[in-house]
């Protein structure tokens, strides 16, 4: 009786033990599939920006444009695997070392992250090193994609992707490191919360691009000798309103890849800090802060069709940082407030500042993004954020603004100094008044259509024959060297 | 865990089993070593091979400007764009 006993009781630890094994493999194997699939969808957000900075640009520059998008994937996927995941994995702590006394959430994570360890190759006991990594990776582009438009039409293809190497792979991952992570000083010291990144990514690359912008200069003709803005046509505006629209499709799934789900090791849904929250409270926080921005966009732009659209992003910027905690109807509120700071914001780069950013990115992305993480502050202060539960505060949000405006503003200035220095950030006048198109890669990528006459949008709105304007331009760069001329295209 | 095939033994006795080793094995650190070559290389020839393109589109260019400046009133035409002097 008692053997027998003890048999089925054996059985059924067997069994359990079997069930166990298998259920924390399942559950491995759904985190894989779902990182997996925010990484196919995420894609999306690069196709947009393809299709969006391409549709802004003028004909003759059509291809250069886009192919500042094709190979970002080029140069980001490698310098984001062999230093870029490590600078995330190992830089946690930063600076200040002490005082953090926080558990280790994620043991041996650092190890994992070195290009030759078990975590970063073919790893039959891991299911989610690697998806995670690429999560991460996608992240990462779309950095270097936010600097990308706004330098359209005279930057050098190079330089940008050296620069996109210095964002991607360095500074937004180091930034993420310190306070978009379990172990980040900036989370466990202070509080600091930013759940879907509206600092991490949108504002730090929006300061970045402050400060490449601030030695590019503007495109030729961009400003009369009063310096008021003109405005360049762009050649397809449907191409980049779709741009647009596929960013937002993407911007979902890097919502969601923002969480952490392994059903196993945690209860539910987390935030990056893992702090709860549910994947439908930020899917709804997400389509009400597109809901908000249009409608913000709309109005402070009167109705401008680029605008609106980017309205919806900034709306969804400036509710990012708190999208794990915001109620529908707040989110709806801050976005709406968020585009319309956009707008403005936009404008007085451009008229005020005189800094041509060809697609408003350090308005959408870095003025919304530290205006999100500043909202947090005042909308959810006092919220536990991470394994420290550190409330938030508006000290704690500061302290992060602080330093990422540090972080992206003075890397991507230093380097576009250096590389103005080299003779290597822009292309000639020449070649800028041409188009780039022809001299990267030597034709005109609508040989079917007939080239009409470009025109430019003067600073009162009238519609005027860019060749003088684009030739006085030339002039002036050129310091009066060139002979009086006229261009006809 | 599993009754078929010895899954077990291939997830506990190959955790790692990569292309020229495993993890940290010298034929790992071998291919990573050439990965960076490639990339930093590839860096390097970017800017390379963008500068000879720009830099011969601009003496063309200024060429055809120069060309410009000496007769006057006549057109060069540039590629896509005629410049015609005052």
């Amino acid at each position: 009786m008692v053997s027998t006993i003890f048999v089925v009781a054996q059985t059924v630890q067997e069994r359990v033990t079997a069930l166990e094994e298998s259920n924390t493999l399942d559950s491995q194997i759904l985190t894989e599939q779902f990182y997996f699939w925010t990484v196919v969808l995420m894609w999306l957000i690069h196709v947009g920006f393809m299709a969006y900075e391409a549709g802004a640009a003028r004909r003759k520059n059509i291809m250069s444009t886009a192919m500042k998008n094709i190979l970002t994937i080029a140069v980001v996927t490698p310098t984001f695997y062999y230093f870029g995941w490590y600078i995330y994995g190992c830089m946690e702590e930063g600076w200040p070392k002490d005082g953090h006394n926080s558990p280790d959430a994620f043991p041996g994570f650092c190890g994992l992250t070195a290009p030759w360890s078990e975590g970063m190759g073919p790893n039959l006991q891991d299911h989610v090193s690697l998806v995670f990594f690429l999560a991460f990776l996608l992240f990462s582009w779309t950095t270097a994609s936010i600097m990308s438009g706004a330098l359209i039409e005279r930057v050098r293809l190079s330089a940008f992707l050296l620069l996109a190497v210095m964002l991607g792979s360095v500074v937004w991952i180091l930034d993420a490191a310190w306070g978009w992570s379990s172990g980040g000083w900036l989370t466990t010291r202070f509080g600091f919360h930013d759940a879907i990144a509206s600092g991490v990514v949108h504002g730090v690359a929006g300061a970045f691009t402050l400060g490449v912008l601030l030695n590019l200069g503007p495109r030729i003709g961009k400003y009369d000798i009063a310096g008021r803005a003109r405005t360049f046509r762009p050649h397809n505006t449907h191409m980049t309103l779709m741009g647009l629209m596929l960013i937002f499709t993407g911007f979902y799934a890097f919502y969601a890849a923002c969480l952490v789900i392994q059903s196993t090791a945690f209860p539910g849904w987390l935030n990056i800090y893992l702090s709860p929250t549910t994947l439908g409270t930020i899917a709804m926080v997400i389509t009400f802060g597109f809901a908000g921005g249009f409608t913000g966009g709309w109005f402070a732009s009167k109705g401008d069709p680029f605008w609106t659209l980017s309205g919806g992003l900034a709306g969804v910027i400036a509710v990012s940082a708190g999208a794990d905690v915001y109620h529908p109807s707040l989110a709806y509120l801050l976005a709406f407030s968020g585009a319309m700071l956009a707008v403005w914001a936009g404008n007085y780069i451009e008229q005020k500042l005189r800094i041509d950013d060809a697609v408003g990115a350090v308005a959408v992305h870095g003025v919304c993004g530290f205006y999100g993480v500043f909202l947090v502050g005042i909308f959810a202060g006092g919220y536990p954020t991470g394994i420290n539960n550190i409330e938030s505060s508006m000290g704690g949000q500061l302290m992060g603004m602080m330093t990422f405006l540090a972080l992206g503003f003075l890397p991507g200035y230093a380097m576009s100094w250096v590389l103005k220095r080299m003779n290597l950030l822009r292309v000639s006048p020449e070649v800028e008044l041409e188009g780039l198109d022809l001299a990267e890669f030597q034709r005109d990528f609508y040989p079917e259509f007939e080239r009409v006459p470009e025109v430019i949008v003067g600073p009162d709105g009238e519609e005027l024959e860019a060749a003088p304007i684009l030739l006085e331009g030339y002039r002036a760069v050129t310091n009066g060297s060139r002979p009086a001329a006229r261009v006809e295209s | 865990m599993f009754d078929a095939f010895p899954f077990d033994e291939w997830s506990e006795e190959i955790t790692t089993f990569w292309t020229f080793g495993t993890e940290g094995d010298t034929g790992t650190i071998i291919l990573t070593i050439l990965g960076v070559l490639l990339m930093i290389g590839s860096l390097i020839q970017f800017v390379r091979l963008e500068s000879r393109k720009l830099d011969a589109q601009t003496a063309a260019l200024r060429q055809a400007l120069a060309a410009a400046e000496q007769a006057p009133l006549t057109s060069v035409t540039v590629t896509t764009t005629t410049i015609t002097t005052d």
